[in-house]
């Protein structure tokens, strides 16, 4: 390129600049050429017009074109002249700039501009085309734009949008620093992840602060914030369950950066183990899956942990009524590696400990949790970074007991009791993210994840000589190697590629019992009894996927995939191609209509036989006799932007389920001593339903409305005599309603209220009578002479009370450093069961009765954070 | 004024935030009731009592609650049946006694002779079959005397250690039923008696291999929540011999007598083969009463019917008797 070349470009780049806008003057153009070199046709318009052309010396300018026109605008000329030649043009005021038609790709991060934290689902809009895309879960972009002067603009919600103009002629690496706005409520908002591409039922939590949802004890939960969102429910009322779309628990893939988490309550679900403040971002898929998702049925959690201030040091903690909270992060090398450290514990052991001093017999056990979410990060360049995660949540209650009395002041005899149950997870990732080109991203994972439950209990007794030993140890764990590779290629705009594999090596112990006991006597003799039960099982996982997001038409789009897996356990090997379509048609530049088909399979299973989801339900494998679990879901959706803040949507599913797990009518073998799998059945489970979602993103008050109507059934060989039955899980209307309003620049005010139709429960309804009873003349003593028998004649018959409740919550910033949290969950203290059984009642006469129970009335909570820095 | 705040913000937590109850009424549940037929069938007794009633709805206002009253369970008897039994499928006939409800049959069964049932009542059928075990193979049993202390003072026990020899190549399914017993004598006759029921195992074969909390092992096994109906299964020793292990409380009784008369204390324990039948409802109703969180079904082998016929070949394997 010559000295001259250049600086015609870089003349025209700043003309470009200060004059982009300027209308251009409607310069007619007659001209008649044949068989003409570009050149001649350029110098010849050059000639009869004010315009001059810069282009490179690399062009194919000497490309043959006949050319008659008459009394043609320049840029119908323009077109005329370069139409199939390879050669764009851009008129900047009086200059034409010639360029390749060959695009090219602009890619970079885009990051917080006081932090460098990356901004996950941030837009990226090619100004010169229209066109747009977005980051993907690392901040990564990849955009294609016509060489020449680029006008690139990224935006993010809850930050002012920032525009780049440059001058590009090959692959350019651009990162976008984006500051945060405070025209608007910094604060959590929700919006669905590109509104107008081909995915449905997928939604973002994202902003400066996941906190839009009072929740009980002032917990920053965002598994609350999930459950005010049509199609998902907390299954029992007050607890961090997560039922999607009338799907359990053990459906939802609940990732954290990438790494599936088996256990998500803590003190059995009263709150999640996620702590609000170390999580940058939330997406909750539950219409189209993509296919680089697999392994659960009814829905993926995707949140991803702050990776740490690269500028500044900050730190904070908060004081809550369970729980303090430590966060701290900040650069190791400025710019180049960052941490971000965030410590949660509870503190209600520190008066439990104190009462068991004083009081002479233990009332409670102590109980006690706390997580760490730990993450190092490191930028070798702009194309190569490293992540190491740690994360922990552990929960335990503990009991101990002595006993020692005396005789003759001499110690007569002694026992000592000691009982511990604990359980948490450990997750631990390496992640490197490299850019192979401007058009490959690559993220490689290797990941170690366990989930153990363990109850220890040790007993010593000691009377005159002889001494007794008890030891007892049962355990249930699930323990993950996982080793998987993810690439992101984007050959044009309208193409959107991803593909990968992952390999996890399962280790399951669904139940590992010991126990011993030793009796040592006077004489010195012993007896001992040993007793061991493990249940290993080693199970293989490998999945391939490749999806492409692109566009048919201009307003047709598509998403296409398959996830292929393959599992083996106990010498069998299943297989599963699963198809994942979905399109989305563009009716109006505001309205857009979806459909889509996903088809998923399961694994792994959640055994539990209660309401809310308990520590000691076993994660079991599938097994030669019980076949994966797979469903097939259809949706079909409405969407509505106005494109001034508000959105709306309608979105309809029907997913059919295969070898869903239930537990068998009569468990008569539930003993130590039969695999779990003898006492569940598979069979299947329709759900269907229509979800309405209306919502605000703009201005002081931001919040949605949710409604949900739907059906989940389920019908087994044996189970319920083979009849069809409602779900655990069923629930027919939800309504949620969530707001934020910000009323001063010190006060935020939050509020959300919630209905949802009873869950539903197995009810006896007849009775007869027993064999005790009746065969009472055998002369066989018990405590419990058992005089009727229930009859459980239909499972699932009983819907309990329908729950509802309003929340509110105050943010007061007495400082920016100060902030003090009030919040008042189930401000009308309403009655929310959460299970239900048969009793009975005296009124004048003896009754029977369902008593129904409920885990939290109203319950008010403060918090307080103070920011050190 | 710190501290007032502070009981203004913690007290209504720690009251509300509890869980809490809620009572519902429900009106009429009207069901079509089945026909219930109970019974066991001991080898070797001359006498054999088969009740036939009908189930009724729980919900119903004419239906009440035992509320704690053992004698109310009055089902409805039917006393009209048309029962057919067949031994080794040879028909015999039962008497229907009023006294005792129940239709009986007056004869002996053994092991290995198969129990059958057919019942038509107003156009209902119902049938059962059964066959009935071999006894239990009890190769010994040894008793020491040992102390323990429960709650900060040594209490006396017997412990059992009684070996025993699982049939070849069959599954075998177990009954341990122990009746400990205080009574006063009165010219050698009892005329009262107190039963009591202390006994332990952390045998895990007792135990159903849950092994439990260190406080449930101090729970007389008739009320755990592990095995109530004290029944087990050769599982852990199949085509083999196993010793099990057992506590029975030997405690002296503490009452006294007003009219001087002898108290003594008898202790039998007894061990039933049972059917396998029997084994899955004795263990399915034991879910079914303390599963807190899931109705379990209990077990049925009535076919058109609800109820067990259950069969069981009993042998006595230690009795004492003794006064004090």
């Amino acid at each position: 390129m010559s000295i001259v070349f250049k600086i015609s470009l870089f003349c025209s780049f700043i003309l470009l600049f200060f004059f982009d806008g300027y209308s251009q003057s409607t310069t007619l153009v007659t001209i008649e050429m044949k068989d003409a070199t570009l050149k001649d046709i350029v110098r010849e318009i050059q000639q009869s017009t004010e315009y001059s052309f810069v282009f490179n010396e690399g062009l194919n300018m000497e490309q043959r074109k006949n050319i008659c026109l008459k009394k043609t605008s320049i840029s119908g000329t323009l077109k005329q002249v370069f139409d199939k030649t390879g050669i764009g043009w851009q008129i900047v005021d009086k200059h034409i700039i010639l360029n390749r038609i060959e695009k090219i790709t602009i890619s970079g991060y885009v990051a917080d501009q006081k932090s460098l934290e990356t901004l996950i689902g941030s837009a990226i809009k090619d100004e010169n085309s229209g066109l747009g895309s977005y980051n993907n879960s690392y901040g990564y972009y990849s955009i294609q734009v016509v060489p020449g002067v680029v006008k690139l603009q990224s935006s993010y919600i809850g930050y002012k949008s920032v525009s780049k103009i440059f001058f590009a002629q090959s692959d350019t690496i651009i990162n976008f620093h984006l500051s945060e706005s405070h025209n608007e409520l910094p604060n959590v908002t929700v919006y669905d992840t590109k509104s107008f591409s081909p995915s449905s039922g997928s939604i973002e939590l994202a902003g400066s602060e996941l906190r839009p949802i009072p929740s009980g004890f002032s917990e920053n939960d965002i598994l609350k914030s999930l459950q005010t969102l049509p199609g998902v429910s907390s299954g029992a009322e007050g607890s961090t369950g997560v039922n999607v779309r009338g799907g359990s628990p053990d459906q939802n893939l609940i990732l954290i950066d990438g790494i599936p988490i088996y256990n998500i309550g803590h003190i059995w679900g009263f709150f999640s183990v996620f702590n609000g403040d170390a999580i940058k971002n939330v997406s909750l898929y539950k219409g189209s899956f993509p296919a680089r998702f697999g392994g659960r049925l009814s829905s993926v959690i995707d949140i991803r942990l702050r990776d740490g201030d690269m500028r500044q040091f900050h730190a904070d903690f908060t004081v809550g009524l369970l729980t303090a909270r430590l966060n701290l992060e900040g650069p190791i090398i400025k710019e180049k590696t960052s941490y971000s450290l965030s410590l949660r514990r509870s503190y209600i052991d520190g008066p439990l400990w104190i009462f068991h001093q004083i009081a002479a017999y233990r009332i409670l056990p102590v109980i006690y949790i706390y997580d760490i979410n730990a993450k190092i990060n490191h930028k070798f360049s702009d194309k190569s970074r490293l992540y190491l995660s740690y994360y922990k949540g552990y929960d335990k209650l503990y009991n101990k007991e002595k006993v020692a009395s005396y005789l003759d002041n001499e110690l007569n005899s002694y026992k000592s009791i000691k009982e511990n149950y604990s359980w948490g997870s450990d997750i631990i990732s390496l992640r490197w993210n490299y850019i192979f080109n401007n058009k490959i991203f690559m993220n490689a994972t290797a990941a170690y994840n366990k989930y153990q439950y363990t109850f220890e209990s040790i007993k010593n007794e000691e009377f005159e000589s002889k001494r007794y030993e008890n030891t007892q140890i049962r355990k249930s764990k699930i323990k993950d190697i996982q080793f998987s590779t993810d690439f992101e290629y984007q050959p044009h705009n309208s193409h959107y590629m991803r593909f990968g594999g992952s390999f996890i090596f399962h280790d399951f112990s669904p139940e590992m019992h010991r126990f011993q006991t030793k009796e040592v006597y006077d004489n010195n003799q012993q007896w001992k009894l040993n007793y061991y039960l493990n249940d290993k099982r080693k199970g293989r996982e490998a999945s391939l996927y490749a999806e492409d997001e692109f566009a048919i038409t201009k307003k047709l789009k598509s998403n296409l995939g398959t996830h292929f897996s393959l599992f083996n356990v106990q010498g069998q090997t299943y297989s599963a191609l699963q198809p994942r379509i979905s399109f989305g048609y563009e009716l109006t530049p505001k309205t857009s209509l979806k459909a889509s088909y996903t088809k998923m399979h399961q694994y792994v299973n959640l055994l539990s036989s209660n309401t809310i989801s308990q520590p000691t339900d076993l994660w079991v494998p599938i097994t030669k006799k019980l076949k994966p679990m797979s469903s097939d879901q259809f949706t079909g959706s409405l969407f509505f932007d106005t494109q001034t803040g508000y959105n709306f949507s309608v979105e309809g599913f029907y997913k059919y389920m295969n070898n869903v797990l239930e537990y068998k009518d009569d468990i008569a073998w539930k003993d130590a001593f039969t695999p779990w799998e003898d006492y569940v059945e598979a069979g299947n489970g329709r759900i269907r339903g229509i979800e309405l979602f209306a919502k605000k993103t703009q201005a002081r008050f931001t919040g949605w409305i949710g409604y949900t109507l739907s059906w989940s059934d389920r019908r087994f060989k044996t189970i319920n005599q083979g009849r069809r039955f409602w779900s655990k899980y069923d629930s027919r209307h939800n309504i949620n309603i969530a707001g934020t309003f910000k009323l001063n620049k010190k006060i935020d005010l939050a509020a959300s209220w919630m209905y949802a139709t009873g869950n539903r429960i197995t009810l006896p309804v007849e009775e007869y009578q027993s064999l005790d009873s009746a065969n009472a003349s055998e002369n066989v003593f018990y405590w419990y002479t058992y005089v009727s028998v229930t009859n459980v004649s239909q499972r699932n018959n009983y819907k309990m009370s329908d729950s509802h409740h309003l929340d509110l919550e105050m943010k007061y910033y007495r400082t920016p450093r100060k902030i003090w949290t009030f919040s008042i969950y189930n401000v009308y203290n309403h009655f929310n069961p959460y299970t239900a059984k048969a009793g009975s009642t005296y009124d004048s006469q003896y009754k029977n009765v369902v008593i129904e129970s409920s885990l939290l009335r109203l319950v008010p909570s403060v918090s307080f954070t103070y920011k050190l820095k | 004024m710190k501290n007032i705040l502070f009981v203004i913000l913690i007290l209504p937590i720690i009251l509300t935030a509890c869980s809490d109850e809620k009572i519902v009424y429900i009106n009429d549940i009207n069901i079509t009731p089945h026909v219930v037929l109970n019974g066991i069938v001991y080898a070797g007794k001359d006498t054999s009592f088969f009740y036939i009633t009908k189930s009724r709805p729980i919900y119903n206002n004419d239906t009440i609650w035992n509320g704690g009253n053992m004698n109310i369970s009055d089902y409805e008897i039917i006393d009209n049946a048309d029962f057919k039994l067949l031994v080794n499928q040879k028909p015999y006939s039962v008497e229907y006694s009023k006294a005792d409800s129940a239709y009986i049959f007056t004869d002996k069964m053994d092991e290995r002779d198969s129990v059958g049932i057919e019942i038509t009542h107003n156009g209902e059928k119902i049938k059962s079959r059964s066959v009935l075990p071999a006894p239990p193979q009890i190769l010994s049993v040894d008793t020491v005397s040992v102390k323990r202390i429960e709650y900060g003072y040594p209490r006396d026990y017997i412990k059992f250690e009684i070996k025993i020899k699982d049939n070849q190549g069959i599954d075998d399914y177990y009954r341990l039923i122990i009746n400990s017993a205080v009574y006063n004598l009165d010219n050698n006759q009892i005329y009262h008696s107190y039963n009591s029921l202390d006994y332990f195992s952390n045998d895990p074969v007792l135990l159903n291999g849950y092994t439990g909390s260190n406080n449930d092992s101090d729970i007389i096994i008739p009320s755990s929540r592990y095995n109530s109906f004290s029944i087990f299964r050769d599982i852990m020793f199949v085509d083999k011999e196993y010793t099990l292990t057992l506590y029975v409380s030997n405690e002296r009784s503490y009452y006294t007598s007003n009219d001087g008369c002898r108290l003594g204390k008898r202790m039998s324990i007894k061990l039933q083969s049972i059917s396998e039948d029997l084994y899955k409802y004795y263990a399915s109703l034991q879910y079914n009463r303390q599963s807190s969180s899931q109705a379990i079904k209990v077990y049925t082998n009535v076919e058109g019917g609800l109820g067990i016929l259950g069969v069981c070949n009993e042998i006595e394997i230690y009795k004492n008797q003794y006064q004090y």
